[in-house]
């Protein structure tokens, strides 16, 4: 009976913890998604593996592996068969029995849509009948489109601050403008349909982890006025690293990170200098290029690119993964600064809020002086409006004194002892026996020095309760920066957030989840951190203010 | 601490404030460099309208390195924190109250007729004035405008007769019948070659629409054929199309229940009452995904009429393998045989100049460049690249210039041979439509009688009202609006400077009056205050004045002043851009009889009172679970706790996510067992127990509580309850509650208040929707005070809401004397 209980009560210990700790788990795991995972029909709870592939191109093995359907093994197995022996010259830098398998399913999927429910009820000659009748050469080559993953190359070009465009390398000359390099096999190969030229990047790492692509252009605009250089790619979903370096004009710039190939959309990627655009309000879609030394190469035209590309390994390709939605979130908003922001508040709130409430309820409980009880009678009316109540009239004050969107607002009422923790303190105050106070006075203390060194040590864990409180409200602060900030530079980071998801999310989607998820980890980590430290101090808080956090 | 010791720190905290204060990134850091402060949409134009801002500063610094006295220009172009500009206004109106709004500003030309009859924007007649002098091409003149697109800029004020011109337009929208060819062909809609035929008017479409929707064996839709109000053409589009108007030509009086109108909604209500219900086609558009997923694109819909926007966003991208075709919309037959050409209708959005800028002159300065030919090419060129990139089609909006927007057309559609004709036909057609259609009214109610058209619409559609009685509802919504619009009070200004001399002498008075009082000797010469006689005393009191002046300085400023001024303008009319007026009681009796959004919001506040005890229930029972012997109580109690410390704007946007019905956590959940969830926040139905959920979720501070409370009770009552043979649920009920009772109250005292003042969840995560479901008290409130700048209106509210945390404090007071159990007593 005893074990019983014990085990009915350890079972929902357990059971209530996961549901109060599966949103934390799920927010993580989610910020290490891609938008991909997060937008799919089966939606998995830990994020899907990078794999560093040797070998590109490759078949995906995982486009169809969440398949669901009637007479699953049944119908995969015709088609298959069916597969193998249709007349389609099947791609042979692919892995034919995979791709065969794979195919099956992509087809599978895809007929799922198109014929009648009823259809895979049909006897197994009947259907199959039905499903060669389907199956065309047209539709396989579509499906094996989608299953190849392979490194394509588009256009290249440098475009300058006054918007003149040189297209360096033209999309259906990628395949032959580039000098192959590095200590990996590796070659160029002419990609893509007739009007959406491009150029494939076939690598394999087995032997050798580098693969370079060089080439020197001119440009028909001094490169002083360079602005950014931009390729067009299709990454191949390996994780492996792409990195570029530049020398021109005697100097040699290299990105200041490595992108990795994650994910297998084209994308547009960017370098550029420092400029005119690093702004902490400009969503940074660029890399940066950093100086690294000279470079032979000086002509005021002539520029010499190399892209390298590196191969990772499993825990490198993690890294990435895991890391890829935190650093898009320091690049579409000003995170450090937001961060820098909501300390600088708190500081001055703390300061403010500690001083003037210990010494205003100093001045109640412990002085002798005239209009004290009505004063004290008014602080505890106040505590009673609603801040609904005075909001608009602060908001005209704050207007009227020019400081709509400046920080004042945001920690001035701190300095002015806000009304519950001078109640709060006064009646911890009541309680410091007279003696202490006598003894200071006889030894020639005066009030300041009475409060300073009497009072102040006394109260101190009340005092630490407060500055718990006051750094959470300032952290998570939210309606002051709404009615008191238009400007991005001085958001602090909680309204920073809030305007990150606004940023990026769009109703109906999925876009953006894992970002957000991330900036709002890295917003909760302070405060989660302080109170993993500071618990002890927490939990008195609560108990001795009855508030909750 | 010694002296210098606290020199030291002080000089530390001084040198550590200074190096992160913000404000120092601001200052603009170059001379002769103006910051040009710019709002506009965040979405995916965003990164194009940036390139066109940088292109337009690298002009102004050309032109300055020729002529120094010209200014380099920076556009600041930050993230505005507001999702749609139109339907939430706030964040733009509030920098117009508080004085420093942008410089130029985007927004949705319906919506700038409400802002310009309160005086939020600046006429732009005398740059306009300057225009017509000018030579350059490039120069603003109305007739290079689409003429509907100018007219909805302009606006005339009904009583006054004030006219003026605030917003240039940018953009255009108009609507079309889109249709798949396919199904239509397969259902047997075809003309005598063969080909797809569209309907020809609303007989046809309203049979098409039976005869193409598709339903599986529990009756839901698999396949829409068509229904009125899948897409974007609303009340408006049919009440037009059947001869209607939604207002009078002297625009003082609203028209919803004009008997055109009446038939355009009663034969929506036919077309869904033919497809099984506005719940089932509602069934089907809930769970409709954008993009690639686009049921229009996968085949799921036959016909829908849709806005432009349908051709840059779904078809170009992913409509190359979809057989669709574009006509006008189709119009009864009635006015087919009247002879009315066909029409969509016409919406936009305008550069406007907020009446508070700063800087206007550098605004039009701006605008004119981003209404030119070569940032239209920017920003074409910049989408272009940027779609170009990943395999996509650029193809251009509509731009409200026809000049501009000829060449657009000639550019990147006609002149781009990755076009299929059918998508260069379908634009061409949409174009063509602009001339004949018409723009909704020009008046300062059009967002409200969107609202109201909407919800009429869906009131018809689910029977909860006839067409005539939902339309004669919301005509009487908007028109009671419109004439509170349209009569501003006449009451007297509100002389402030006498107010504040007021209460100043009153400050005054009262310190002197208590100072006398207290200070007066009694009888046996012994005042309220020690101290007369003495030095020491005397001195005390100066102590006293000086510790407690922070707050007597605070309460004298930032309380007791506000307080006062917030009675004074709960009888006034205030909206920050014009002076306050008296108008008595009109803002209580507006409150209780006229305004019905503030029973909605009473009414969505009191529901969220279920959180509370489900709250206290929670929280007990875990309290209770970890007061029990058990090992590692810290690290439960972490677990539980966790939750509530987590800031509120992570946690809603935590789950905003987890609440999303495709994606989120909640409902893959639900999914792994077979169950279709809920759509959450995007259903009135489910919007407030959804945010009760999270609320919950968040219950581990009132654990805490419980915790010291179950401390404090004594092991002796349960063992002597013990000995008396009480069984668990016995000692619960008659020892534990009992002592835990001024806790009890104290929580539910403290949860009501808490729930009245419900704000920040409801703002981030539903924006008080769908259909007003969140919008809580304090919400409406702060809308009132912020979003419509209502001051006066949001004060009375804000009284009516301190008279109720008043009640319930005496309550609670009242209440802890006659049935908490105090020990000890």
């Amino acid at each position: 009976m005893k074990t019983l209980r014990t085990l009915v009560i350890y079972l929902l210990l357990i059971g209530g913890s996961l549901v109060f700790v599966w949103p934390f788990l799920w927010m993580a795991a989610t910020s290490a998604k891609l938008d991909r995972e997060l937008f799919s029909e089966t939606i998995h709870f830990l994020p899907q593996r990078p794999i560093p592939r040797l070998q590109s191109p490759y078949v995906d093995d995982r486009l169809y592996a969440d398949l669901q359907g009637p007479h699953l093994e049944n119908a995969l197995g015709l088609i298959e068969k069916d597969l193998g022996s249709l007349n389609y010259s099947w791609p042979n830098d692919l892995e034919r029995t995979v791709l065969i398998r794979q195919s099956a399913r992509g087809v599978y999927t895809r007929l799922l849509n198109v014929l009648p429910g009823e259809v895979w009820e049909w006897p197994p000659a009947q259907l199959d009948a039905r499903l060669k009748s389907e199956i065309s050469p047209a539709l396989v080559a579509e499906i094996v489109a989608q299953l190849r993953r392979v490194f394509c190359l588009g256009a290249f070009r440098a475009e300058s601050y006054d918007q003149q465009e040189d297209v360096l390398v033209p999309a259906d000359k990628a395949a032959t403008a580039w000098q192959i390099g590095g200590d990996a096999a590796a070659q160029l190969v002419p990609g893509g349909l007739p009007n959406e030229s491009n150029a494939e990047l076939r690598y394999d790492f087995s032997k050798g982890d580098r693969v370079t692509l060089t080439q020197i252009f001119h440009t028909s605009f001094p490169l002083a006025r360079l602005h950014r250089l931009q390729l067009s790619l299709r990454y191949d979903n390996t994780w492996h690293r792409l990195r570029i370096f530049v020398e021109k004009e005697g100097r040699r710039y290299e990105a200041a990170r490595a992108l990795p190939l994650a994910d297998y959309d084209w994308v547009l990627d960017t370098w550029q200098e420092r400029g005119p655009e690093d702004r902490p309000t400009k969503v940074k879609t660029w890399t940066l290029l950093e100086p690294d030394g000279a470079s032979p190469m000086n002509a005021p035209n002539e520029i010499k690119v190399t892209f390298e590309l590196q191969k990772t390994n499993w825990l490198g390709a993690w890294m990435a993964k895991i890391e890829r939605n935190y650093r898009q979130t320091f690049d579409y908003v000003p995170f450090w600064r937001y961060f820098g922001t909501s300390v600088f508040l708190v500081i001055l709130n703390l300061v403010g809020t500690l001083f003037s409430c210990s010494l205003v309820a100093y001045a109640f409980a412990r002085l002798q002086w005239p209009g004290r009880s009505i004063c004290f009678a008014l602080l505890l009316a106040t505590m009673m409006i609603p801040a609904q109540v005075t909001m608009i009239p602060q908001f005209l004050i704050m207007q009227k004194l020019g400081w709509y969107n400046t920080l004042q607002p945001l920690w001035i009422a701190s300095f002015v002892a806000p009304a519950f923790y001078v109640f709060l303190l006064r009646q911890f105050l009541k309680g410091v026996p007279r003696d202490l106070e006598d003894a200071a006075r006889l030894d020639g203390c005066g009030f300041f020095r009475i409060y300073w060194h009497i009072m102040l040590p006394l109260v101190r864990p009340t005092l630490a309760a407060i500055a718990i409180f006051t750094f959470l409200a300032t952290w998570n602060e939210f309606m002051m920066p709404l009615i008191y900030l238009a400007d991005q530079r001085l958001y602090p980071l909680s309204f920073g957030l809030y305007a990150f998801q606004v940023q990026v999310s769009y109703p109906g989607t999925a876009k953006g989840m894992g970002m957000v998820m991330a900036a709002s980890l890295l917003m909760m980590l302070p405060v989660v951190l302080i109170f993993l430290f500071a618990q002890r101090y927490f939990l008195r808080g609560v108990t001795l203010t009855g508030l909750k956090g | 601490m010694s002296p210098w010791k606290i020199v030291l720190f002080v000089a530390a905290l001084a040198g550590l404030l200074w190096s992160l204060a913000p404000q120092r990134a601001i200052a603009p850091n170059e001379p002769g460099v103006i910051e040009i402060y710019y709002t506009g949409d965040a979405g995916a134009n965003k990164a194009a309208f940036d390139e066109a801002f940088l292109d337009f500063e690298a002009q102004s610094r050309a032109l300055h390195e020729k002529d120094p006295r010209r200014p380099i220009y920076r556009v600041v172009n930050g993230q505005s924190a507001s999702r749609d500009q139109t339907a939430d206004p706030t964040r733009f109106l509030v920098s117009v109250a508080g004085g420093q709004p942008p410089d130029l500003l985007l927004f949705d030309r319906y919506a700038i007729s409400e802002w310009a009859a309160r005086g939020a924007f600046t006429k732009l007649e005398p740059f306009l004035a300057r225009e017509a002098q000018s030579s350059d091409p490039d120069a603003i003149r109305a007739e290079n405008y689409y003429r509907s697109c100018w007219k909805e800029v302009v606006y005339a004020d009904p009583v006054t007769g004030d006219t003026g011109t605030y917003g240039i337009p940018e953009r255009v929208d108009d609507r079309a019948l889109f249709y798949n060819k396919d199904l239509l062909k397969r259902a047997g809609f075809v003309d005598a070659e063969g080909e797809a035929r569209p309907p020809k008017n609303w007989a046809e479409l309203s049979e098409m629409a039976a005869k193409l929707t598709e339903r599986n064996e529990r009756g839901a839709i698999t396949r829409l054929g068509f229904a009125p109000n899948y897409g974007n053409a609303w009340l408006y589009l049919y009440g037009w199309m059947n001869g209607g108007q939604f207002m009078t030509p002297d625009r003082r009086h609203a028209t919803l229940n004009d008997p055109r109108v009446v038939e355009a909604l009663q034969w929506m209500t036919k077309v869904y009452d033919s497809l099984g219900g506005a719940a089932a086609v509602y069934g089907f558009q809930s769970s409709a995904q954008t993009g690639q997923l686009d049921p229009f694109v996968q085949g799921k819909v036959a016909l829908k009429i849709d806005g432009y926007w349908t051709f840059p966003e779904a078809l170009a991208q992913f409509g190359a393998n979809l057989n669709y075709g574009v006509a006008a919309p189709p119009m009864p037959q009635s006015a087919i045989d009247a002879g009315r050409p066909g029409m969509s209708w016409v919406s936009g959005w305008c550069f406007a100049i907020p009446s508070t800028a700063r800087n206007k002159g550098a605004g039009w300065e701006l605008l004119k460049y981003m209404c030119s030919r070569r940032a239209a090419e920017v920003i074409g060129e910049a989408n272009r690249l940027q779609l170009g990139s990943q395999g996509l089609v650029y193809v251009p909006t509509q731009n409200a210039n026809r000049k501009i927007n000829e060449w657009l057309y000639e550019k990147y559609v006609a002149g781009n041979p990755a076009i299929p004709a059918k998508m260069r036909d379908g634009v061409k057609l949409l174009n063509d439509l602009i001339d004949t259609s018409p723009i909704r009214p020009v008046t300062p109610v059009g967002q409200l009688m969107f609202n109201e058209q909407k919800r009429a619409t869906e009131n018809a559609i689910f029977h909860k009202l006839s067409p005539k009685a939902a339309l004669d509802d919301a005509n009487e919504s908007v028109q009671r609006q419109l004439d509170r619009a349209l009569s501003p009070p006449r009451g007297s200004i509100v002389p402030w400077r006498y107010f504040v001399g007021v209460y100043l002498a009153l400050v005054a008075l009262g310190a002197g009056l208590i100072y006398w009082w207290e200070t007066k000797p009694r009888r046996g010469g012994v005042a309220a205050v020690e101290g007369t006689r003495s030095h020491y005393f005397r001195s005390q009191w100066r102590g006293g004045w000086l510790c407690a002046s922070p707050w007597i300085i605070g309460f004298i400023v930032l309380t007791g002043g506000p307080i006062l001024f917030s009675i004074i303008i709960s009888f006034c009319d205030y909206d920050v851009l014009n002076p306050a007026r008296f108008v008595g009681l009109a803002n209580y009796h507006w409150m209780l009889t006229g305004d019905r959004l503030f029973w909605k919001s009473v009414g969505n506040t009191a529901y969220m009172i279920i959180g509370i005890p489900l709250g206290l229930a929670l929280s007990l029972g875990i309290a209770l679970l970890l007061n029990l012997e058990i090992k590692g109580v810290a690290i439960w109690r972490t677990f539980f706790y966790l939750p509530s410390i987590v800031p509120v704007v992570a946690s809603s946007i935590l789950w905003f996510w987890i609440f999303n019905p495709n994606a989120g956590m909640l409902n893959t959940f639900l999914a792994s067992f077979g169950v279709h969830g809920p759509n959450w926040l995007q259903d009135e139905h489910t919007s407030k127990p959804a945010l009760i959920l999270l609320g919950l979720w968040s219950s581990g501070g009132g654990m805490i509580i419980w915790l010291a409370g179950l401390k404090g009770i004594s092991d002796s009552y349960y063992e002597a309850a013990e000995l008396d043979g009480a069984n668990a649920w016995q000692r619960f009920r008659h020892i534990t509650l009992p002592l835990l009772s001024p806790y009890i109250l104290f929580n539910v005292i403290m949860g009501l208040i808490a729930t009245l003042q419900i704000f920040t969840q409801a703002y981030i995560m539903t924006e008080g929707g769908p259909v007003d479901s969140t919008l809580f008290y304090a919400y409406h409130l702060f809308n009132q005070a912020f979003r419509f700048l209502q001051m006066g209106y949001a004060s009375a509210l804000g009284w009516f809401l301190f008279l109720v945390v008043f009640g319930l404090t005496m309550m609670q007071l009242k209440l802890s004397k006659r049935w908490v159990h105090y020990e000890g007593e």
